[in-house]
């Protein structure tokens, strides 16, 4: 970089995010901004397919993410980041050869090319006649018009400001809050050599709360969020400020008084929403195709066979408007679609990427994700839930004697091959005689996918989605996911407190 | 490169003090590796990168904002620096934001060996091969092992700071791994799980080829660990002795580290807040972060802002001693900075005098951890509870495999329920730990 002439020249540039419909803006974007054309492009594939792979795509990726963080009461920060490049993916059977660039030079574009081309080595490659794209224009779940990126700055402030407000305003023993806004969008177009050709703008909006509750010696801590692939409308209709403020406040102040969790095995309750991450852990990671097709999910090879109990109907999909684990077409160009996995406690099928599909002589299901252009896509959950059920959550909780109620979570973790999987409540309480008593802490549930879900003895009539909060992390690869589940109850589970 | 990204650095700092910031640092990162993944002899994937990274800070009347970007083209990082100085006035003031000292800053004034001279050493065809070599070897020790995975993967990695105290330093760093991981058939004698599987595996990292661990040993490490959980069942709910491998020693001390985080502790997120001169562990444990230990893979010369690293004690005889401090964490407690903005370098647990054979001879009834799962570890508060797996100790004799339970206490008892320290050291990562035993652990299975 020449910087002594930029100093030189000092006109002002100000950055722009180009608008439009999808493709118009990804056109902006990557052909009017950095200069790939078509021609480009089919110049990659020809370089991706050189050595004789049978399959090629470029996934071209922009994306802008800014964030703001108070702390103290200070606007301790705010940030923008930027981060683009193509990746180039070749295909040789169910090989993968892959490479990125961060220069969109046709150049640099080729060499990544050549690179991934060399996972396939064969001495003669036929000539290609050149590539017939096919735009797809796929419908928009998630039609952004106006994005939080367009808020100015002390627009956000002020929404920060609130939020931190209400946390302290709810109690005064929240000691600290900490409160951080990120948005992003992510301009892809992902271009393949059978002629997919797929632009999608996503944008992704999280509003974060985290206080610290004290009282004496006893510190505890609570957090709350909203989010998902929402713009200004989402920010406007409703004070979610001042909501994940009381929210997370009440969470800490909540914990000040909570007692150790029991432990051993009990009727476990799993509330609304957010305890949809059992079904993530329980069901969703081994029915990602990759582990069947490999063969080390405890669910391979199970389809057609009973593997939960018959109240459990469950789904992935990427269509839930605006939701954060939504799609327009997935990371590999296919379109999303509503995917039955387990019905009334019979195995349907999997999530599959192309590899799989093809491996499994299927369709593609739309579950084919990548975190970044970095990244090969595999077979990703979108948003996963269980569907409602009949019974009154009253009735659910009147069922149990002894036992526990869970209502947030921070996470859970699964091993896939043997199925054991844990997730960890934040907010939970006792059952006694049918009622709701104590707040406990310091617990984790423990139990095994097949085993669990044929233990769900009553499904509520309250469905709800999480609010858009999850990251879900598998070979070191993170994408957001949604989650979603009525009220539940587990005949038994293993409580894990102390 | 460490030179052409040094000049670039010092423009962008000078850049950054025309634009009317009176505190500018950046950081630049390179990073080119490769990783090759074999299954049933074949490969299943092979991915070649190169990655750029800018991060830029920059403060005015003590507000403060920063970028980052893999673009580090002057056409983005003109704009994007200005849009950062834009929103500065609307940023609070922190009058605890600062660069470091900069009588602190510098390069430790030791040789650290972390870059390999004749890196990558191998072309891309020897080193598939050597991962095909590792699933064989592995594979032809038991016939009912089926490989999930081998794997081979490098890096060279150069990193860049600047600021405008003058600071201006850089290194590269190398890195090898490979690895395997297993599975194999596990049937469930009861309950739906009858699709049950085990699974895992072994890797050796190092900074240098020859630090690697032979194929063979890594390959019969990752047939017997899988292997041994084979017909694992549930234990009883119970408190017991539990002794953690190498591994999750790593892991509990991993969460012990950030506790000593100054960033925890002004923020009251740490159990050891308020704690430093108290006896906050078993008075035989000897912790400490030591940054110039040679070819280890946390070493290095100076933290993330330039400050000179050298060697912390932080638990002495059982007594807090010291937190690890960032310049801004020292600003907040009223210290100075320890060098550790970027986290720990090389954290040690200083090892005992018993094998691993020996800790597990010391238990009549109890567990022998190998795996932790889940998120319940809660720094703040001190509570503690994961998902578990490993083998019961039954008579200072490891028995029957188990799984599907929690281990659950509090950082606070642990620490001092830390009894016996073992002798073999795990250097696969940067905290360079032994196994230990807890004297007491709860356990909740049936």
């Amino acid at each position: 970089m020449d910087l002594e002439e930029a100093l030189l020249e000092e006109q002002e540039t100000v950055l722009q995010l180009p608008t439009g419909t999808p493709d118009q803006m990804a056109k902006a974007l990557f052909e009017g901004q950095m200069g790939v054309t078509d021609f480009h492009m089919h110049q990659v594939l020809q370089a991706a397919l050189s050595r004789g792979g049978d399959y090629a795509d470029l996934y071209f990726e922009y994306a802008y993410r800014t964030s703001v963080v108070m702390e103290e009461s200070i606007i301790k920060n705010s940030s923008i980041s930027i981060s683009k490049g193509v990746g180039v993916r070749v295909l040789k059977g169910d090989q993968t050869g892959y490479a990125y660039s961060e220069d969109l030079s046709l150049e640099a574009m080729q060499r990544a090319a050549r690179t991934a081309a060399s996972i396939a080595t064969s001495a003669t490659v036929k000539e290609h006649e050149g590539y017939r794209f096919n735009r797809l224009k796929p419908s928009n779940y998630y039609p952004v018009i106006r994005m939080v990126t367009d808020l100015p700055l002390a627009d956000k402030i002020t929404k920060i400001q609130d939020a931190e407000r209400a946390a302290h305003d709810y109690d005064p023993r929240i000691k600290r809050v900490t409160v951080s806004m990120v948005d992003t969008v992510d301009i892809v177009r992902i271009v393949t050599s059978d002629g997919r050709f797929v632009s999608d703008v996503r944008p992704m909006f999280r509003m974060n709360v985290h206080c610290v509750a004290q009282e004496e010696k006893n510190v505890q801590t609570g957090s709350a969020g909203v989010g998902g692939r929402v713009g200004l409308p989402f920010l406007e209709a409703e004070d979610h400020p001042n909501q994940i403020g009381k929210k997370a406040a009440a969470e800490a102040i909540l914990l000040l008084g909570a007692e150790q969790a029991p432990s051993g095995s009990m009727p476990v309750i799993l509330g609304p929403a957010q305890s949809g991450i059992l079904l993530h852990e329980a069901v969703g990671h081994p029915l990602e195709a990759d582990f069947n097709r490999k063969g080390s999910s405890a669910y391979s090879g199970r389809v057609g066979e009973q593997v939960a109990s018959p109240l459990c109907t469950i789904y992935d999909t990427g269509t839930i408007d605006y939701d954060r684990g939504a799609l327009n077409c997935d990371d590999e160009g296919f379109l999303p679609s509503q995917n039955l996995l387990i019905e009334n406690g019979i195995l349907r099928g999997y999530m599959h990427d192309r590899i799989s599909a093809a491996h499994y002589d299927l369709e593609p299901t739309g579950n084919g994700r990548r975190e970044s252009y970095a990244h090969y896509p595999m077979p990703r959950m979108t948003t996963t839930y269980l569907a409602n059920g009949e019974t009154d959550p009253e009735e659910i909780l009147e069922a149990v004697d002894q036992g526990i109620y869970c209502v947030s979570f921070s996470g859970g973790q699964v091993d896939i091959s043997n199925g054991d999987f844990v997730f960890v409540p934040t907010v939970a309480y006792l059952v006694e005689k049918g009622k709701i008593t104590k707040p406990i802490k310091n617990l984790t549930l423990i139990g095994n996918g097949p085993d669990a879900m044929s233990q769900v003895s009553l499904v509520g009539n309250d469905f709800a989605f999480s609010e858009g909060i999850w990251t879900c992390g598998k070979d070191g690869q993170s994408v957001p996911v949604g989650v979603g589940l009525p009220t539940v109850l587990i005949s038994e589970m293993t409580v894990g407190g102390m | 490169m460490i030179d052409q990204y040094k000049q670039l650095a010092s423009n962008i700092v000078e850049y950054g003090k025309k634009l009317g910031a009176d505190q500018v640092s950046t950081s630049l990162v390179n990073a080119v590796s490769f990783q090759v993944e074999v299954r049933d002899g074949k490969i299943e994937s092979l991915k070649e990168s190169g990655s750029a990274g800018m991060y830029v800070t920059l403060c005015r009347d003590q507000q403060r904002s920063t970028i980052s970007s893999n673009d580090l083209r002057l056409e983005t990082l003109r704009p994007l620096m200005r849009s950062a100085m834009q929103s500065l006035p609307f940023m609070g003031k922190d009058p605890y934001y600062s660069l470091p000292d900069p009588q602190l800053q510098g390069r430790a004034d030791v040789t650290l060996e972390f870059s390999d001279p004749d890196f990558p050493i191998h072309q891309s065809e020897q080193k598939v091969a050597m991962a095909i070599e590792l699933e064989e070897k592995t594979l032809a020790l038991e016939s009912s092992l089926r490989s999930e995975q081998a794997y081979y993967s490098d890096l060279v990695s150069h990193t860049v700071h600047a600021d405008s105290n003058g600071f201006l330093d850089g290194y590269s760093k190398t890195l090898y791994s490979v690895g395997i991981s297993v599975v194999t058939e596990d049937k469930a004698t009861s309950g739906l799980n009858i699709g049950r599987k085990q699974t895992d595996g072994w890797f050796s990292s190092a900074r240098f080829w020859e630090k690697l661990e032979a194929l063979e040993s890594i390959a019969d490490k990752a047939c017997q660990r899988t292997l041994r959980k084979l017909g694992a069942i549930k234990p009883p709910t119970c408190e017991v002795p539990v002794v953690f491998s190498a591994e999750m020693a790593r892991s509990f001390l991993a969460s012990c580290s950030s506790a000593m985080m100054g960033d925890h502790v002004f923020r009251k997120q740490s159990f050891l807040m308020d704690k430093l001169g108290e006896l906050v562990a078993n008075p035989q444990i000897q912790l400490s972060d030591q940054p110039l230990l040679s070819g280890m893979l946390g070493s290095r010369y100076f933290d993330s802002e330039g400050v000179i690293a050298k060697p912390l004690t932080l638990i002495e005889d059982g007594k807090l001693v010291n937190y690890m401090l960032s310049t801004y964490a020292g600003n907040k407690l009223k210290m100075e900075s320890t060098g550790h903005a970027g986290g720990i370098s090389n954290l040690v647990l200083e090892p005992g005098k018993y094998t691993e054979e020996e800790l597990i001879s010391s238990v009549d009834n109890g567990l022998y951890l190998t795996s932790m799962s889940g998120q319940g570890v809660n720094v703040t508060t001190g509570d503690y509870s994961r998902g578990a797996q490993g083998l019961w100790i039954r008579d200072g004799k490891l028995a029957e495999p188990v799984s599907e339970f929690t281990i659950a206490s509090t950082f606070q008892q642990m620490l001092h329920n830390l009894d016996l320290i073992g002798c073999e050291v795990d250097t696969r990562n940067p905290i360079l730990t032994p196994p230990f035993r807890i004297n007491k652990m709860s356990i909740s299975g049936t």
